[in-house]
């Protein structure tokens, strides 16, 4: 029997560089006796620093969110009226949280508004109480919409910590950001600009990190550490990127060459020009200031805490919280605990084993694990993929493409094939029990092409089927599903959608259109595949995408 | 009766060192990383948490380590000025090893912490990916794209491998 790790790590010339370094690489005698004695070394960090950062992000997030359902709305304005302000009033559920004092105005009732009204501030006050009662911090952000100008500026503990223009209209879309009094613009060139490219632009003002620049005898500079890990991240297989620097600009040169799936060459080209520099000469017009106040107190518990519609959910082992405008934390909190915890928690045998038959799982063959990008140079073409599927053969296969959503910049993650009742997407926990299954897909609206870093909101849909079969051979009546907006318990609002099939039965496969009233929000495909063979998965991907594409 | 400290002396004797280099390297502090091991193993003694296999611990105290190094990473956000200058005197290592671990170090973290585990940590790859919360193909993809670029640097180095 040959080990291919073995094997590997007899040839590989890199671990003798490491030989011994193990032993050489130790913590101080100091710090191990502090650590058994107890005796702190340094005063750890506290979780009330975490804590405001952690609620600052979440104002940025908001922040972020609010530009992301900018262009969304322009797609999908049908789903953002799906959104029910009102569904926070009508929830119920133990409150452990003290309830706001005024009622504060939601994300999406604010995003809504800003989007109609462009000549007014809103403004969030927001006071949050943690738990050990010492810790009080207030914040501010302040969203406008002026023309085509976005601003959004936020304060922590009561002190401007930044600003941030958008501009969105006109060729050259241009994102404006301060940090430490510098001022860094962000502009996006290319005659293929497209909104998903602008969000690129928008997503190069979080390079203004400290670490990420420095002060030179020429001015600011990027590090260069910086510099090479940027350009390492378009060294993909259908990207690259290139980035010169060049009085004092940067340029941020990214080729798109090949696109997946697609047997006809598609080039995409567009540049984005960074520059440190002054305050922009930016005059807003005067508007109306609308302070939306809010408090509440952040406790560990079973269940959620609700203020406004937003729902918010505390760890109780962590005490971290989470709500549904930050899903890249460990925001799936069930019994109280967070995924991150429960993680630990599972190592350690202290929960309940999510298989309590114990059952050999050895057999289960892993399909490829696939995602799938294609983006087009024009916005009316924009087309992407997203396929993750990653089960026993038989998988549904699940293939959509972005539709109508042509102005959001969405990176599409979407997870599919459940066929044995002992396996799960690793992300959700689903009851299965009811004898349905559910193929769960994800909508990721995020500006972040590496899904490690997106930090957007998420829509989640499920496939449901019924009467199926629960072993390897399942049977999916393809004429009988229906979707459904997958609730986590996190579901502050709820939208309804159609499920319609169009087009012929093509082999295997059946195309699916989800409508939202007369609006056409996403297509998709399902098929059973057979076999886990990369080439008939391909071929099979490919039938499905021409398929999509007749669709129109 | 047996003394909890002797208990707690012997975690600390035989992971200590690992949980510092874990935390060493994806802060690339030195101060960061002797937070996070007293965080780390503030967690585990006060709670008195039980392990079934000494793996469970090792498992726990690596997935442990790399929350709190994330944790720590967002609160410093607007001092955290990391460059490899700040990590101070390496430990006494010959000049091909500093050149290696300093190499290791200028990594992204996405590639830095899966070399860090695999090749210092000596763990295979199928433990580290559990311990990192991936799946085993990615963390291997990682692994691999993480090789390619310390090779690369070491290269520019004149260590050829």
């Amino acid at each position: 029997m040959f080990d291919r790790e073995t094997i590997t790590n007899d040839r590989d010339p890199l671990r003798a560089q490491f030989q011994g370094m193990k032993g050489k690489l130790c913590a101080s005698p100091e710090l191990k006796a502090a650590l058994i004695t107890g005796t702190p070394l340094h005063t750890p960090a506290v979780g009330k620093r975490v804590h405001i950062r952690r609620f600052s992000k979440a104002i940025a997030v908001y922040a972020m969110c609010a530009l992301l359902l900018l262009g969304t709305a322009i797609a999908l304005p049908s789903l953002l009226k799906g959104m029910d302000p009102t569904s926070a009033s009508s929830s119920t559920g133990d409150h452990d949280c003290i309830p706001p004092a005024v009622a504060m105005s939601s994300p999406s009732q604010l995003y809504e508004r800003l989007l109609s009204e462009p000549n007014v501030v809103y403004r969030e006050v927001g006071t949050i109480y943690f738990q050990d009662g010492s810790v009080k911090t207030s914040h501010v952000t302040e969203m406008t919409r002026r023309g085509d100008l976005f601003t959004t500026l936020n304060y922590g503990d009561g002190e401007p910590e930044h600003v941030r223009y958008y501009d969105v209209g006109g060729d050259k879309p241009c994102v404006y950001y301060n940090r430490n009094d510098l001022w860094f613009t962000s502009e996006l060139r290319g005659d293929n600009a497209t909104w998903a490219h602008w969000c690129k632009a928008y997503m190069a003002v979080n390079w203004l990190e400290d670490e990420h620049y420095e002060k030179t005898a020429d001015g600011y500079k990027f590090t260069e550490e910086f510099i090479a890990e940027q350009i390492e991240e378009f060294k993909c297989e259908d990207a690259e990127g290139t980035l010169t620097f060049q009085d004092g600009v940067y340029t941020l040169r990214v080729v798109r060459h090949k696109e997946q799936f697609r047997e006809e060459p598609c080039e995409s080209v567009f540049e984005i020009q960074i520059s440190f520099g002054n305050a922009p000469e930016i005059v807003l017009p005067e508007a109306t200031i609308c302070t939306h106040e809010y408090e509440v107190e952040v406790i560990p518990s079973d269940h959620p805490c609700r203020y406004g519609d937003e729902t918010r959910y505390t760890c109780k082992i962590c005490n971290d919280w989470y709500n549904e405008w930050s899903p890249t934390v460990p925001h799936n909190i069930v019994d109280g605990i967070c995924t991150g915890c429960k993680l630990s928690e599972e190592e350690i045998g202290n929960l309940p084993d999510d298989d309590p038959d114990n059952e050999d799982h050895s057999d289960i063959i892993y399909g490829p694990y696939v995602e799938m990008s294609i983006s087009r140079p024009s916005m009316q073409e924009f087309l992407e993929f997203y396929t993750v599927f990653q089960r026993k053969n038989t998988a549904p296969i699940v293939v959509t493409d972005l539709g109508d959503q042509k102005n959001s910049i969405t990176q599409y993650h979407f997870y599919g094939g459940i066929i044995n009742k002992n396996t799960f997407p690793d992300d959700y926990d689903y009851d299965y029990s009811s004898g349905e299954i559910r193929v769960p897909i994800q909508f990721w609206y995020s500006f972040y092409y590496n899904c490690d870093d997106a930090y957007f909101g998420t829509y989640d849909y499920g496939i449901v089927a019924e009467n199926y079969t629960l072993d390897n051979d399942a049977v999916i009546d393809l004429d009988n599903i229906r979707l459904e907006r997958v609730s986590t318990g996190m579901e502050t609002f709820s939208a309804k959608h159609e499920l319609s099939a169009k087009g012929k039965k093509e082999g295997e496969i059946r195309y699916y259109e989800i409508y939202s009233g007369e609006n056409r929000l996403m297509k998709f495909a399902i098929c059973a595949v057979a076999s886990t063979e990369d080439s008939y998965y391909d071929s099979i991907c490919q039938q499905v995408v021409d398929g999509l594409v007749k669709l129109g | 009766m047996k003394d909890p400290q002797d208990d707690r002396a012997q975690i600390v004797e035989n992971y200590a060192d690992m949980v510092w280099r874990i935390a060493l390297s994806r802060t690339r502090r030195e101060e960061a990383a002797e937070e996070v091991v007293q965080e780390v193993f503030l967690s585990l003694f006060q709670k008195e948490r039980t392990f079934n296999e000494e793996e469970h611990l090792k498992a726990w105290l690596i997935r442990t380590t790399l929350i709190c190094c994330k944790h720590y990473l967002t609160a410093s956000f607007r001092n955290a000025t990391i460059s490899l200058d700040e990590v101070g005197d390496l430990p006494a290592m010959s000049e091909g090893q500093s050149t290696v671990y300093e190499a290791l170090l200028s990594l992204p973290a996405k590639y830095r912490i899966p070399l860090q585990l695999y090749y210092i940590e000596e763990m295979d790859s199928d433990a580290c990916a559990k311990a990192m919360g991936l799946r085993p193909g990615t963390f291997r993809v990682r692994l691999n794209r993480g090789r390619n670029l310390l090779r690369e640097l070491l290269k520019g180095e004149g260590i050829d491998v």
